[in-house]
């Protein structure tokens, strides 16, 4: 059916209500993407459809949103200092490597401070505190091998893009061909349900090969590749499989 | 329930949930959580169960974004089949608690028609979508949108011929259109 038939039908309150079958509510999905006309017309039904249940009174309790406002996890990701970060991994890492350095020097000066003081407890608190700015040394050095990493003159760096059904997705990978290394940052995608994963792939003459699992919101390493003409990323269930779901593919790139 | 976000497209919505979720959350709700609640009450009938499975939907709804497939169907359509689904399962759970006779599957779904058909002109809220819509008009089209049912179903279901389901159908959404100018 054209578009226009498909206005005139009366089949989008059906649509709308989600009753035809799989493959009408696919092509029609599928033709509203390029025709305006049908797009807004879906609008309309659908906004009738809603006025139309709206009409029957019933409202839910305050208490309703609120609930599931508190039952919905935070927007923000919780900055991991060990195997994640925000996005493209520029001025998060800068902010933390500052903050750490600054942490450091400052742990560092109340030492020297207190050491002037009493020596037996000194000596004690004086051992924590070195403790941490071993440990925060130790992270600083991570970030920064990260970073040396991502700046290596053999590392490629690929942007993977979205789906004609999830535009606006992406994903950032780091491949040295020459040490083989993998390194990728989630970019914005989105969080997945406890029981699935994302699966990064590099394809090599037409093959899949598995590079490892990852979550929304990390910044890691992976498996080691040899080769590889492009990458991608596809949704599977927790702990990866061994091969991938091509129709959740949610980026790809070329090197 | 004031409606803040007006003109956004469904693009402009997918987008949001993605990009800025909290915000694209308080969207999904402040426009669609009053529909949706009312679709829920048509069909578990009680405001206390409802009200737990709207919130129950909207966290799965949340939860399960990243499975939205817009090739096949819009958001309110898939948010739509999660209530509805939250719903009837609440339904067949309750009857099973009842332990009422007939509980095989099959069974349970024809009581959930049953109920379905009821038609109750004191439940309604508006006087004037009873008057605007006729009975057999209403009966198919709240079977449809509000229970889901195919027009074939419909049809099986109120022991009509299919033709005649579409033709309801039909006309009830042309009364739709002049009510809702």
């Amino acid at each position: 059916m054209t578009p226009n038939e498909i206005i005139s039908s009366g089949k989008l309150e059906l649509y709308v209500s989600g009753v035809l079958s799989d493959k009408e509510m696919y092509e029609i999905s599928t033709l509203a993407e390029n025709d305006t006309d049908l797009r807004n017309e879906i609008t309309r039904v659908q906004d009738e459809l809603i006025e139309y249940a709206e009409s029957f009174g019933e409202e839910p309790s305050e208490d309703v949103r609120a609930a599931i406002m508190k039952d919905i996890p935070n927007n923000v990701i919780p900055f991991k200092l060990t195997t994640t970060n925000k996005g493209g991994g520029g001025t998060g890492v800068m902010k933390f490597m500052l903050a750490a350095s600054m942490t450091a020097f400052i742990i560092s000066t109340i030492g020297l401070f207190m050491l002037n003081a009493k020596v037996d407890k000194l000596a004690d608190e004086n051992a924590v505190l070195k403790e941490r700015t071993t440990q925060t040394a130790q992270l600083t050095q991570a970030y920064q091998d990260k970073l040396d990493f991502m700046n290596h003159q053999s590392v490629k760096k690929i942007k993977l893009e979205g789906m004609p059904q999830s535009p606006g997705n992406y994903v950032m990978v780091y491949w040295s061909p020459v040490t083989h290394d993998v390194m990728m940052s989630s970019g914005n995608l989105p969080p997945l349900p406890a029981d699935k994963q994302y699966q990064l792939w590099a394809l090599h003459n037409g093959t899949p090969i598995d590079a490892g699992v990852f979550d929304a919101g990390n910044f890691l390493t992976l498996k080691k590749i040899e080769a590889a003409e492009a990458f991608a990323v596809t949704i599977e269930p927790k702990g990866g499989s061994k091969s991938p779901t091509m129709i959740t593919m949610s980026a790809m790139g070329k090197i | 329930m004031g409606k803040k976000y007006k003109n956004i497209t469904e693009e402009e919505l997918v987008a949001t949930l993605r990009d800025d979720p909290g915000k694209g959350i308080d969207i999904l709700y402040e426009n669609y959580s009053k529909a949706l609640f009312n679709v829920i009450i048509q069909i578990v009938k009680e405001k206390d169960p409802a009200e737990e499975i709207l919130h129950d939907a909207y966290v799965k709804i949340w939860k399960n974004f990243s499975s939205y497939d817009k090739s096949k169907g819009t958001l309110y359509t898939w948010m739509l089949n999660i209530c509805r689904n939250l719903s009837i399962d609440k339904l067949r759970s309750r009857e099973f608690k009842k332990g009422s006779q007939n509980q095989s599957i099959e069974n349970s779904v024809n009581y959930d028609r049953a109920m379905a058909t009821e038609f109750k002109p004191e439940h309604i809220g508006l006087k004037e979508v009873v008057d605007g819509l006729k009975p057999e008009f209403k009966e198919v089209l709240d079977l449809v949108y509000f229970h889901g049912y195919t027009q074939a179903d419909a049809s099986e279901e109120l022991k009509i011929p299919l033709g005649t389901v579409k033709t309801r159908t039909r006309n009830a959404i042309i009364e739709l259109r002049k009510l809702f100018k």
